[in-house]
């Protein structure tokens, strides 16, 4: 899993690359909490390239929405493709997060 | 007895989590060769993913030291995953179904990998043997 973070307009970008499971979720993790750690809280979780996502990454996200939340920010997921898309629905996740289908989208919403 | 046409692959990793990716392509591979389509290809998969990382972390308790087995089963219109490991066992019925918007509401954590397999499978067997093999059977209908 390649985690790689870009700013735009003080909006945080991380981009997923690769299988987020039980393997790589800590890597996610601690990158999502170094993010925050400065305050800032208008992130975009960028999927395109993420390939397969367990519920073990449904947890990291949820973390991180939690963590957003509790200082008045904003969470969005973008790109996921069908396959990783699914599992946010069939769980009932995807009631819960803030996800675009592009990042200009992801983008607008903040 | 077994049917004429079953064809059976086997695969035995340790339980390192590092694994996961090498039992997806197991799976992945079997279920191309046997003309699953994609979408239930898909299922399986995300269903034995969660399997191994519940095998790994509770009954291995994160050693990756221990032995996980899968026999991935085509028969007629059943595909069958047999997932078998010795670490320590467990009582599915103790296992409730998480309330999930209670579940994504408080943050909580377990359980929702064997809720998955439920949703994501047609069957899921668990036994406990005597002789310590703990034993998952994953069933779904692929045609």
């Amino acid at each position: 899993m390649i985690v790689s973070e870009v700013i735009k307009g003080g909006i945080k970008i991380v981009g997923l690359n690769g299988r987020l499971d039980i393997s790589t979720q800590d890597a996610v993790q601690d990158k999502i909490n170094a993010l925050l750690s400065d305050g800032s809280a208008k992130i975009v979780i960028d999927c395109s390239d993420l390939t397969f996502i367990s519920s073990a990454g449904l947890r990291v996200f949820m973390s991180a929405l939690k963590q957003v939340s509790s200082v008045d920010g904003k969470l969005v997921i973008s790109n996921l493709n069908d396959t990783t898309r699914k599992i946010f629905d069939i769980t009932g996740y995807d009631s819960v997060f803030n996800i675009t289908t592009s990042l200009d989208e992801a983008i607008k919403q903040f | 007895m077994k049917e004429a046409n079953e064809i059976s692959y086997h695969l035995t990793v340790k339980s390192s989590t590092e694994n996961l990716a090498i039992v997806r392509d197991f799976i992945r591979k079997a279920a191309d060769e046997t003309g699953v389509n994609t979408e239930v290809v898909h299922k399986i998969i995300l269903a034995v993913d969660e399997a191994s990382s519940n095998i790994m972390r509770h009954a291995y308790k994160n050693n990756p030291e221990g032995e996980i087995s899968y026999s991935f089963i085509v028969s007629g219109s059943e595909c069958t995953v047999i997932i078998t490991d010795q670490g320590v066992g467990f009582n599915p019925a103790a296992v409730r179904k998480p309330d999930l918007p209670v579940y994504i509401k408080e943050g909580k954590r377990g359980g929702l990998g064997m809720h998955l397999m439920k949703i994501l499978m047609d069957n899921v067997q668990y036994e406990s043997t005597e002789s310590g093999f703990n034993k998952l059977v994953l069933t779904k209908k692929i045609a």
